[in-house]
């Protein structure tokens, strides 16, 4: 076949195309550079869809931005030990920021699919916050159009892609329960005013960012109701789900609609699987964590205030009631939900502020406590409020000051540190992204 | 026993088990046509027998995992994909057109690794690419993103 020795290696574009979608970012857009038809590949958007759902199943491709003070930006990759990409963001390309050089300080609200949501203020002019969005692997960003509703008031941003129109969607609700909707493609907000009048969502700090689960749907919290809702972002209607968890629980109990756009009236009952004692009246409730479409629920009884975990699937409003853990929750503890498939099931893990963690595996039925957990280290889980759950272990930062994530794999549940860049000496928000 | 013809008119006999790790010829079985010779006319002989030889080591990958010899495996791959860059692109030719999936995804990945922390004349050099880009066009790509052509990383080496 390679008479000469010089005949150019010819593959079909298919087998080029396989083998450069297992390429990191940064050798991607330096070998844009090896040939026009390379060039062509590596941009087309079915190779960038290619690549992302490679990457998306790639333990080294996934990346922790820690956002650190008010500049720079940092990207660090996870998967290696020694960090050696950090990056600032003073560096983003095409950053379209009009006329002041510097921005006054930014703050990261969400990751999704290797994007971030971004918001930029000027000093001191508040109104003049502008939302980008970024992608820190190419450093490009782009400058989303102003929204309707101010960006002072206290919001929630949840990012996340439709895959019936193709296209990525944000939505946006505030503190007064006025929710917007962006389409990327369509480049302008639209407001979804079919929401119900007088649910108002509780948006605390730490709950700056929406869950994005699957199919589209947003969880947050609302306050009346102190429910778990859910918005379908690729339904028009944007409907707003007031579920059967957040409903007080009394034998016939009948929801009655609040507005003229909740669709579900539902009583308890007609919850299967779930086993709640006939005297419990909902207090409070907390959406610590979710996975794979099941969301991890803390609830308060309101007479007692004793505590129980359930664990809810928003879909087929099924709910189970876990078991009490060995210690008993107390506000500040953090919890972590994952699919360990070694054996199979899922597990819980629930790390409380004297270090203490136990973990449920949901077939056995019963915590254990993992007492492996360093004692002498005091976890100040104050950057997340949940254990983020990567490529099978949980995730977090135990004690900032010591520059480590540390994490648990969730099938051999064995504890290991990664550490951060050292140039790091305050960390504002930390969130996670692919 | 199924006989596989190289274009270069070579007949190899392989086993059946061993054989059927490609879809394309699986598929020929179950439809009956492979009685006779299965005529290979997109691979040469010194594809083949590198083919052959993944094939008759990855017979009865599920009992590896079994019989604890999936070090020995994967030891095996990497030797295995240990080779020039010719005879791995043949190699990935003739497993993307016999369609066998594992094979295709140890040698892609080999090149991949291979690729990731080379520079741009060294991949053009490797897989012989001819520049067809004007030195503005490249310019411009590199202002683009001047991050990913600095760097320790980037190895200038060809092999």
């Amino acid at each position: 076949m390679d008479v000469d020795g010089t005949k150019e290696v010819h593959l079909q574009e298919e087998i080029i195309m396989d083998i450069l979608s297992r390429l990191p970012v940064l050798s991607l857009l330096r070998f844009k550079c090896v040939s026009k038809c390379w060039m062509t590949l590596i941009s087309e958007p079915y190779f960038t869809l290619k690549h992302l759902n490679r990457a998306k199943n790639n333990e080294h491709s996934q990346k922790i931005l820690v956002l650190h003070g008010e500049f720079p930006l940092h990207c660090s990759s996870l998967s290696t030990a020694s960090l050696s990409s950090v990056q600032l963001a003073e560096d983003v390309r095409k950053l379209d920021w009009p006329s002041n050089p510097r921005p006054w300080r930014f703050r990261m609200y969400c990751c999704y699919d290797g994007l971030v949501l971004i918001k930029l203020r000027d000093y001191p002019q508040y109104a003049r916050a502008r939302l980008l969005l970024w992608n820190p692997s190419t450093r490009e960003s782009t400058v989303l159009p102003r929204t309707e509703f101010s960006l002072t008031k206290d919001y929630s941003f949840g990012l996340g892609y439709d895959s019936t129109s193709d296209d990525y969607k944000i939505l946006k609700i505030d503190d007064a329960a006025r929710c917007e909707i962006l389409a990327l493609k369509s480049g302008s907000w639209r407001k979804i005013d079919t929401r119900p009048a007088g649910v108002f969502p509780v948006l605390s700090d730490t709950e700056d960012s929406l869950a994005f689960v699957h199919d589209g749907e947003v969880l947050l919290r609302c306050r009346d109701l102190e429910c778990g809702s859910v918005f379908k972002t690729s339904k028009e209607s944007s409907r707003l789900w007031p579920q059967s968890v957040s409903e007080p629980i009394q034998d016939g109990f009948v929801y009655t609609e609040t507005g003229p756009n909740i669709m579900v009236i539902q009583t308890f009952e007609e919850v299967p699987k779930l086993d709640c004692p006939s005297n419990a009246e909902l207090w409070r409730c907390f959406l610590y964590c979710c996975y794979d479409s099941l969301a991890l629920i803390g609830v308060y009884n309101y007479r007692d205030h004793t505590h129980q975990l359930w664990l809810w699937n928003p879909s087929t409003r099924e709910s189970i009631v876990l078991p009490g853990p060995k210690f008993p929750p107390e506000l500040f503890c953090t919890w972590g939900l994952g699919y360990d498939s070694v054996s199979d099931d899922y597990k819980i893990l629930k790390i409380d502020l004297k270090s203490r963690s136990e973990i449920l595996t949901l077939k056995s039925g019963s915590w254990r406590l993992t007492n492996k957990y360093p004692t002498d280290i005091l976890p100040a889980l104050f950057c997340t409020d949940s254990l983020v759950f990567v490529h099978g272990a949980f995730h977090w930062i135990d004690e900032i000051t010591r520059f480590m994530v540390s994490a648990l794999s969730i099938s051999s549940e064995v504890y290991t540190e990664i550490p951060l860049p050292e140039q790091m000496l305050s960390i504002y928000n930390q969130t996670w992204g692919v | 026993m199924v006989k596989l013809k190289s274009n270069d008119d070579k007949e190899f006999e392989v086993e059946e088990a061993a054989v059927i790790q490609s879809e394309m010829i699986k598929n020929m079985i179950e439809d009956g046509c492979a009685t006779s010779v299965i005529p290979l006319p997109n691979i040469d002989s010194k594809t083949l027998i590198k083919v052959i030889e993944y094939l008759n080591k990855h017979i009865n990958m599920g009992k590896a995992a079994e019989t604890g010899e999936e070090d020995d495996l994967k030891e095996f791959d990497e030797q295995f994909v240990n080779m020039g860059w010719e005879e791995l692109f043949d190699v990935i030719m003739a497993a993307n057109y016999l369609n066998i999936h594992e094979l295709m995804e140890l040698c892609c990945q080999s090149a991949a690794d291979r690729l990731k922390n080379k520079s741009v004349r060294a991949v053009r050099e490797m897989l012989k690419i001819t520049n067809d880009l004007t030195e503005e066009e490249e310019q411009e790509i590199i202002n683009d993103a001047p991050w990913a052509f600095e760097g320790p990383e980037i190895d200038d080496t060809v092999n």
